[in-house]
């Protein structure tokens, strides 16, 4: 009986270990590949700026989190996402005027991915805007060819 | 079987400090045990070993006054590199020092040093904007202009020990490092932080108390 109990004791603590390990690894994993495309991606663009909780810097970056331009708005947010602003900006009652950089490698979908993630995080709540919307949105701001 | 127990628990208890252990930070950079470091190649002048220090300096502020090392007299300064468009590390740099500046808002021995990497860009008028939308103001934070870009690539590299030159493949051709130096009264540096990291930035102002203390 004695015999037996140790063993269970020490099978615990020799097996019990690289199982705990490999739980945690897999946990790790889960949460690194966790996330939506939009998120992925705004942490890879944006967070810089508007912070991870969106909620921008000052006077500098206007938030993002709780935004009128942003929630009021539609699907033009794309094209400010893709060319960059460069004007003033009014956001909730202040104007920014901290020039915003292009990201003109994002594609289409990932615009998508992108707009629907800042309209939906951090609390914010407003209605997806489709793909579709989003293109044509791409489309009609698409600066004319130079050819 | 109490004993293997025991062990077990013991081992458990073990496992969880550890992973306690993982989150917490330390709140130095560097030794608690000694004073802070102090950075850069010590010279031979006149037969004794002096330390590295930051030399005398003038350069204009966003209110288009001089500045120079004298008014940094007696006072403990965080030193850093930036340009005002700067699209990738500048602005974490600049949410980072501004915790910085709220930390010693008050203490008149603790100051700012921002020296811009793009000065044909950065006039003290851009400058002024810029501070004015950060909500900071010189004396405390200075944000300074008025030299060429090789001058200050030249002046942060041999004399802040920081990275800043110009670079064809990076933003505006200006490459440069995100590091917080903190200077002593002595203008000795005695620490070097990530500025774009929040828990760097935390080590910083709890050594700016340790250097207050120190002196």
């Amino acid at each position: 009986m004695k015999n037996k109990s140790s063993i269970s004791w020490r099978t615990i603590l020799a097996f019990g270990w690289p199982v705990l390990l490999a739980l945690g690894i897999f946990a790790y994993i889960q949460t690194e590949g966790k996330g939506s495309a939009g998120q992925r991606l705004y942490a890879l663009h944006c967070t810089n700026c508007h912070g991870e909780q969106g909620a921008g810097l000052r006077g500098l970056y206007p938030p993002l989190a709780g935004a009128d331009y942003l929630l009021e708005g539609g699907a033009e947010i794309a094209c400010l996402i893709r060319y960059g602003y460069q004007d003033s900006l009014l956001v909730n009652g202040k104007w920014y005027s901290q020039a915003m950089p292009g990201n003109k490698l994002l594609q289409d979908q990932e615009i998508t991915a992108l707009v629907n993630y800042i309209r939906n995080e951090w609390g914010n709540e407003a209605e997806t805007i489709p793909f579709q919307e989003i293109k044509s949105a791409l489309d009609s701001c698409k600066p004319e060819s130079k050819n | 079987m109490n004993i293997n127990r025991l062990v077990g628990i013991v081992c458990l208890l073990g496992a969880l400090m550890s992973s306690i252990g993982c989150d917490s930070q330390p709140a130095s950079k560097y030794p608690v045990d000694k004073p802070l470091p102090v950075f850069g190649v010590s010279k031979m002048v006149d037969g004794l070993l002096v330390q590295h220090s930051i030399p005398s300096f003038s350069f204009v502020n966003q209110d288009s006054n001089q500045v120079s090392e004298k008014d940094f007299d007696g006072k403990i300064y965080i030193a850093d590199f930036f340009f005002s468009t700067c699209p990738d590390i500048c602005p974490m740099m600049s949410a980072q020092m501004v915790r910085v500046y709220e930390a010693f808002e008050d203490n008149e021995k603790v100051a700012i040093l921002s020296h811009s990497l793009d000065p044909e860009y950065d006039t003290p008028a851009v400058l002024k904007d810029y501070a004015s939308k950060l909500g900071v103001q010189a004396p405390k934070w200075n944000m300074v202009t008025g030299y060429s870009r090789r001058f200050i690539s030249e002046f942060g590299q041999s004399n802040y020990l920081v990275t800043a030159k110009e670079d064809e493949g990076a933003p505006k051709g200006i490459l440069h490092s995100g590091h917080f130096l903190l200077v002593d009264k002595d203008r000795k540096i005695r620490g070097l932080y990530d500025g774009t990291t929040e828990r760097e930035v935390n080590m910083l102002i709890h050594d700016i108390k340790r250097l207050l203390n120190e002196e």
